[in-house]
């Protein structure tokens, strides 16, 4: 049994490095070849484990094959469009100008339920709001609204509004980050100033952020739960 | 950058680590007939095979030792099988003990074509 352990946390770490090398990609919407190294990880990492007789050696080595060649296609990828589209296909447009494009959909064997499934899931329930509609090289539907059916932008109302960026989390269950407050432009002083007026100390802060604009939002330990 | 670099020192590791495999079976292999060769020999003339078949052992022992890094089969039990009946075959002065010796020899040399990276192997 020994043996079973051992060799699931060997497993599990390189299973761990192995799409830690994919990068966030791997882990955000799958194109076909990465849909396919993900079955594959899966399966050939159990095998090793449910089966002592094979050796460890027979799971490690497809796993990194695999991810290696994954990174490397991927790097061509980048670099050459005609390898892209080997590779992943090219996104299908499926409603052009309001229109549904039913040769389209036959070739993607897209049917009306799969339309109006991958509508809804956009929160539309009226394919005529539809202008534009793209199926992605990931399956997934992209849909572009007739103008009416638009929400209204600030742009659109007329209101000028300044263009920020979000606030962005500087401490994190009392430890600095000194890249985020670098970021915008603070530094250890303004932060201890913020904690100062806030009437907390650093070690009782579960989180805090800020924003460019000098706003602070600090939420501190739960008395329960602090350290 | 550093992703991609890091996969094609993986691979060329891989890539090595598979072809250093296949060498040191190999040599491992070549060891392995010369000395069921030598035993063999010193059987049927006579002279003291005791001896050969103790190189022959302690050699097997570390062969098999390799073999379950990069293999596991049926095959590799019924080749411990054999292995362990040579000393009683020898002892009893059988007639098997000559069968048995090359029958390890051939068993062995199949799991090696089985493992080398040809085309019957890989498909």
């Amino acid at each position: 049994m020994f043996v079973v352990f051992f060799r699931a946390v060997i497993l599990y770490i390189v299973i761990v490095a192995s799409v830690r090398l994919m990068g966030k990609r791997q882990l955000g919407e799958l194109q076909p070849s990465e849909l396919v190294i993900t079955l594959l990880l899966s399966n050939i990492a159990t095998l090793p484990v449910e089966n002592v007789d094979i050796p460890m050696i027979m799971g490690v080595i497809p796993i990194f094959t695999l991810v290696s060649m994954d990174v490397i296609i991927s790097h061509i990828s980048l670099k050459s469009r005609r390898v892209r589209r080997i590779m992943c296909g090219s996104a299908k447009i499926v409603i052009s100008g309001g229109k549904i494009d039913q040769q389209v959909m036959r070739d993607l064997r897209f049917s009306v339920d799969d339309l109006m499934q991958s509508l809804r899931s956009q929160q539309i329930f009226d394919v005529s709001q539809v202008q534009l509609a793209v199926v992605e090289t990931t399956g997934k539907i992209s849909v572009y609204q007739k103008q009416p059916y638009r929400n209204v932008s600030c742009g659109d109302a007329g209101i000028k509004a300044e263009n920020t960026d979000p606030p962005q989390l500087i401490v994190d269950c009392s430890r600095v980050l000194p890249q985020s407050l670098k970021a915008l432009g603070y530094d250890r002083r303004w932060l201890d100033k913020q904690l100062k007026a806030q009437r907390l100390q650093l070690k009782d802060v579960f989180l805090m952020t800020a924003d460019r604009n000098g706003s602070v939002f600090a939420v501190p330990f739960e008395k329960e739960l602090k350290k | 950058m550093k992703r991609l670099a890091l996969s094609i020192v993986i691979l060329v590791f891989v890539a090595a680590l598979c072809t250093a495999s296949v060498i040191v079976m190999k040599r491992s292999n070549d060891k392995l007939f010369e000395l069921v060769q030598s035993t063999a020999q010193a059987y049927r003339s006579g002279k003291d095979a005791q001896g050969e078949l103790e190189k022959l052992m302690q050699h097997w022992k570390k062969h098999y030792l390799l073999l379950t890094y990069v293999t596991s089969s049926a095959t590799m039990e019924d080749m411990a099988r054999t292995a362990e009946k040579l000393p009683f075959l020898l002892e009893a002065e059988s007639d098997d003990f000559l069968a048995e010796l090359n029958s390890l020899a051939h068993w062995s040399q199949l799991v090696y074509d089985s493992r080398f990276p040809d085309l019957s192997s890989v498909f």
